[in-house]
């Protein structure tokens, strides 16, 4: 056999090494066999020096992931988890250079498994490192919106700071993962809707429980909405009391200020 | 004396920045000159390390060390990342800026390892091609690292010190000589590391790696997870022998431990570097 060229090399050592099934498994790969590419170690053969690659691999990998998703490993226990991190791992192969991007798509790849509160779980842990990294922004104070002209509300565009997310849940996570932050592991709740904002202030990571209400006004706002659309969203998708909505919104509005949840008005 | 051909200072010894010796490092500024930082780890942060970050590049010199350029790769070059690459060093006014000889990954993957390559013409011609765009973009010479392999190929026709020398002359580059590499590489591949630091071309080395890596018998593996071993050490002294001290950096990355045990080991680096023996000496031949 003549020498492959690098591509072929390359595109052949990744298969083998990123294989779940092992070494054995992708030893023989599109014409390529691993004792006419590789030479025998001075103790190891050619497939056990290539196995040292495999195995660290997976190792790395599934040690980021929990690392990222600690929770996420006590719900599971941690034999369960790394199989589903080696599951995880063999359908969204890491593509990005840097490691933060790594547990992305971790949520998602859970509830299409049908694993409701790991994947609730996973989506608060996620957005907890996602958060934590995020860019910084010098936010409003409660004063800075006080001085908002009352007239220019409505159609004023409240700029959320990039270190926060707002979470749609299938179960009430927020008392679970509190308890868990405390040495607890607790009963998987039964399903229920719940909403969750997760934030940053100063450098540390702040989550705290959200009505149906604020979460449908927070996810507007940062979509760029005004803020009289925002409200009208949250009457319109939860058939709220239009009234009642705008009695509530001076201390929720104040609460989220006093949180640093703002970065900015766009006043029309 | 000018130690590499760059002109580049020479900040003396230094270690790894890592996200547990943060506070430590802030609130006692340990007597280290110079920190070394995994570049990824800081690429798109905004949190806290960003800030620590910003804090210690004002108090000490920053050397970048990146283990995704994949500068070995049939991939095409990531320009997005080497931008992301060029805005850090520049935000921290970076001593220099290395990575490795390897690749990452293929086929749009990233497999987060250091992988071998065939040291090989062809290699060389692929890789010196590569490095001189990367160089022209970043607008300073690369910092290559030599890795530790666990698997040559047989397509391989050159030492790993011969290509490396080639490599780093075609293409004007700088080299990071980690001596942990050489011995790991040397007891899983059976070469001479004495040989090997003999092909080293000095002028081009601005920057000597420490670590510890462990014995597993049959291979070792760099873990960057204990202290330097004595045979490392030996080999060290080997490297200053023959080419004069030099910027010196110790990793640890595993296990890490208190910041005086780094201080410790960092220590014995100045003593060889200052002619002092700190270990006896060992055979360090496969």
């Amino acid at each position: 056999m003549s020498d492959p060229d690098l591509g072929s090399l390359q595109r052949w050592f990744q298969a083998v090494i990123t294989n779940p099934d092992g070494v054995e498994a992708r030893a023989e790969f599109e014409g390529l066999v691993c004792e006419q590419l590789v030479r025998p170690g001075v103790r190891l053969t050619e497939r056990e020096s290539v196995a040292i690659y495999h195995r660290m691999y997976f190792a790395r990998l599934v040690e980021v992931l929990e690392v990222e998703f600690p929770a996420l490993r006590a719900l599971l226990g941690a034999e369960e988890f790394r199989r589903t991190a080696r599951d995880y791992l063999a359908m969204h192969p890491p593509s990005d250079p840097n490691l933060d991007r790594l547990g992305r798509d971790l949520p998602v790849h859970l509830s299409r498994t049908d694993a409701g509160f790991p994947a609730d779980l996973a989506l608060v842990e996620r957005a907890i490192h996602e958060v934590f990294d995020a860019p910084a922004a010098e936010p409003l104070t409660a004063e800075d919106l006080a001085a908002l002209p009352e007239a220019d509300g409505p159609r004023s565009s409240l700029r959320l700071i990039p270190a926060h997310r707002c979470l749609e849940l299938t179960h009430p996570v927020h008392r679970w993962y509190r308890d868990f932050r405390e040495g607890r592991i607790e009963a998987t709740p039964a399903p229920r809707p719940s909403w969750m904002l997760v934030y940053r202030k100063g450098f540390e990571v702040w989550r705290r429980p959200l009505e149906a209400s604020g979460f449908v006004i927070l996810r507007a706002l940062g979509e760029g909405c005004r803020l009289g659309e925002a409200l009208e969203r949250a009457v319109g998708e939860l058939d709220l009391d239009p009234e009642r909505l705008e009695g509530e919104l001076p201390d929720l509005f104040a609460t989220w200020a006093a949180e640093g949840l703002f970065r900015g008005v766009d006043r029309p | 004396m000018v130690a590499n051909r760059w002109n580049l200072s020479d900040p003396g010894f230094g270690v790894g920045l890592r996200s547990v010796h943060f506070a430590h490092v802030l609130a006692h500024e340990p007597p280290v000159g110079w920190f070394e930082i995994i570049s990824e780890n800081f690429m798109r942060s905004g949190g806290r390390p960003a800030h620590v970050l910003e804090q210690v590049a004002r108090r000490y010199p920053i050397a970048l060390h990146g283990v995704s350029l994949s500068i070995g790769s049939t991939d095409p070059l990531d320009f997005d990342y080497l931008t992301q690459l060029k805005a850090l060093a520049d935000r921290v006014r970076a001593l220099w800026l290395g990575d490795h000889v390897c690749w990452t990954g293929v086929a749009g993957r990233n497999t987060h390892d250091l992988l071998p390559l065939p040291l090989n013409r062809a290699t060389l011609a692929h890789l010196v091609d590569r490095i001189r765009r990367v160089q022209d973009f970043l607008e300073r010479p690369l910092v290559l690292e030599n890795p530790s392999t666990y698997v040559a190929f047989r397509s391989s026709t050159m030492p790993e010190a011969v290509f490396l020398r080639e490599m780093a002359e075609a293409a004007d580059c700088a080299l990071l000589l980690d001596v942990n590499n050489v011995y790991v590489s040397a007891r899983n591949h059976g070469f001479d590391p004495l040989a090997y630091l003999d092909e080293i071309p000095y002028e081009r080395v601005v920057q000597l790696h420490l670590a510890g890596h462990s014995d597993e018998g049959t291979h070792c593996i760099d873990t960057h997870g204990s202290a330097v071993t004595d045979e490392v050490w030996e080999l060290y002294r080997e490297v200053l022998e023959r080419g004069g001290s030099r910027p010196t950096l110790l990793e640890w990355d595993q296990d890490v431990p208190a910041f005086e045990v780094l201080l410790a080991e960092l220590s014995k680096a100045q003593a060889l570097a200052q002619g002092k023996r700190a270990t006896e000496k060992v055979d360090v031949r496969p």
